[in-house]
């Protein structure tokens, strides 16, 4: 009965996230990209592999349209690389969830990951998970949000 | 991600019910859970590590099965209700717990014994602690705070946030007020003789003196003395070498009643809770008696 019932849930998210991705298409065509249908089923079905690997548990919509909505204007994302950046970014959100100790929004998250994404890592999702946003979490484990990015440029100057 | 991560299969919630019934009520616990992981979240976060949504599913099962225990509800309840609102009345119900916890937690202190034990004293101090750390609203099923000392009889392991505070406060203030009507040097040199360090180490006040008292009962001497000599002792374990379990527990139980007697306790609880103590006894003392010597239990100091 319960595996009934969580099949069930999640057959009702699939279908959430499913419409949110297709209505995302209206947005991002005006930034020249597109999902076709298999690659919004394969991004559905990676969403809920990247919650289960990192051990967390998602209400609703997942994070992708957030995201679409965020990094569609990236210089570093076109139709070609689209979906494989959208599925490392949504691994890469999840991953910094925990890392953050919760200490960041979901909106807060992105778009550190946004400037971070189109500045330091130009475009290098290895670079944004690696350095940045391990930056990020130290910070903000200590109580300090500030803005790296400032900091880095301020001792550059100097 | 499954259901089944955060709604154990052997639920307490879902005992006494039909399978359809329990279908509906796995359907408004999540919907309940999405509720307050959002809330909990303050909407800034769509997820929730597994961990945390288990711990809030669980305050939401504490809250409802208090409500469901106070009110004298049956399970059934909870297909035909809104989960939500017994969930609110369980939040009510625990408000009220936690305002009666501060009176216990108040009174436990004003009793306490004026005797040195660091357990004790640590474990009152954090006690201060759990009031301001309670979070009910999310996490109303934990307990805040470190409870080292042991009691003689403990709280059951079953119970949970509040409710346990509440249960182990009534508990020590009963262990105080009894502790406290003896002279506090014949308490001290019957402990020191019980264990050396306790003031140092986890060990329970009371029980010695309740045992020493109980026993002295049962010798017809003064309760009061605590001291039970060691002819005191040959004399207790003649007494149990002639009797058989049934008129021995009979025994203790009377003892009981009499030391409760002569300390005036009259209130049920104090005297429930010294009759388990003494009749806790026989087992250890039907263990000891085959060696003839009954000093771990009765202590001679």
């Amino acid at each position: 009965m319960e595996n009934d019932f969580s099949l069930e849930l999640v057959r009702e998210q699939i279908q959430l996230e499913t419409q949110k991705l297709r209505n995302s298409n209206e947005f991002s065509v005006k930034y020249g990209l597109m999902l076709s249908e298999g690659q919004i089923q394969s991004l559905v079905e990676r969403r809920f592999e990247s919650l289960r690997d990192n051990g967390r548990i998602e209400f609703g919509e997942g994070v992708l349209n957030k995201l679409i909505h965020s990094f569609c204007d990236s210089p570093y994302i076109n139709q070609q690389n689209y979906e494989e950046s959208l599925s490392e970014l949504q691994d890469a959100f999840y991953y910094f969830k925990n890392e953050t100790d919760e200490r960041l929004s979901d909106d807060e998250l992105i778009e550190y990951m946004k400037d971070t994404f189109d500045g330091k890592a130009q475009g290098s999702i290895e670079y944004l998970t690696a350095t940045s946003l391990e930056e990020l979490r130290r910070n903000a484990r200590r109580g300090f949000i500030d803005d790296v990015d400032d900091a880095d440029t301020q001792n550059e100057e100097l | 991600m499954s259901t089944n991560e955060i709604i154990p299969a052997n639920n307490k919630i879902s005992d006494e019910l039909t399978e359809a019934d329990k279908q509906i009520i796995q359907s408004k616990l999540w919907l309940l859970l999405k509720r307050r992981t959002e809330l909990y979240t303050m909407g800034d976060s769509s997820s929730v590590r597994i961990e945390t949504a288990q711990e809030l599913m669980r305050s939401i099962e504490f809250c409802i099965g208090l409500y469901l225990k106070h009110s004298g509800s049956s399970r059934k309840l909870l297909a035909e209700s809104e989960l939500e609102e017994l969930f609110s009345l369980g939040q009510k119900l625990i408000e009220e717990q936690l305002e009666l916890g501060k009176k216990l937690y108040s009174k436990a202190c004003l009793t306490a014994p004026e005797i040195e034990n660091l357990s004790y004293q640590d474990t009152l101090r954090s006690i201060g602690g759990f009031f301001k750390h309670y979070d009910y609203r999310f996490f109303a099923h934990l307990i805040p705070c470190d409870i080292d000392y042991q009691l003689c009889n403990p709280v059951r392991e079953s119970m949970l946030g509040i409710e346990y505070l509440n249960d182990y406060l009534g508990r020590i203030i009963i262990e105080n007020d009894f502790v406290r009507k003896f002279n506090k040097e014949s308490a001290e040199s019957l402990l020191k003789a019980y264990c050396s360090d306790y003031k140092g180490l986890l060990i329970n006040l009371y029980s010695p003196l309740a045992a020493n008292s109980v026993g002295l009962a049962l010798l017809d001497e003064d309760v009061k003395a605590l001291n039970i000599t060691a002819e005191d002792g040959d004399h207790l374990s003649s007494l149990f070498g002639t009797l058989s379990a049934t008129p021995a527990k009979k025994a203790l139980h009377e003892a009981a009643l009499h030391v409760c007697s002569e300390l005036n306790i009259s209130d049920p609880s104090s005297v429930r809770y010294l009759l388990k103590t003494a009749e806790a006894l026989l087992p250890r003392i039907s263990a000891a008696l085959p060696h003839g010597n009954l000093g771990g239990i009765f202590i001679t100091f």
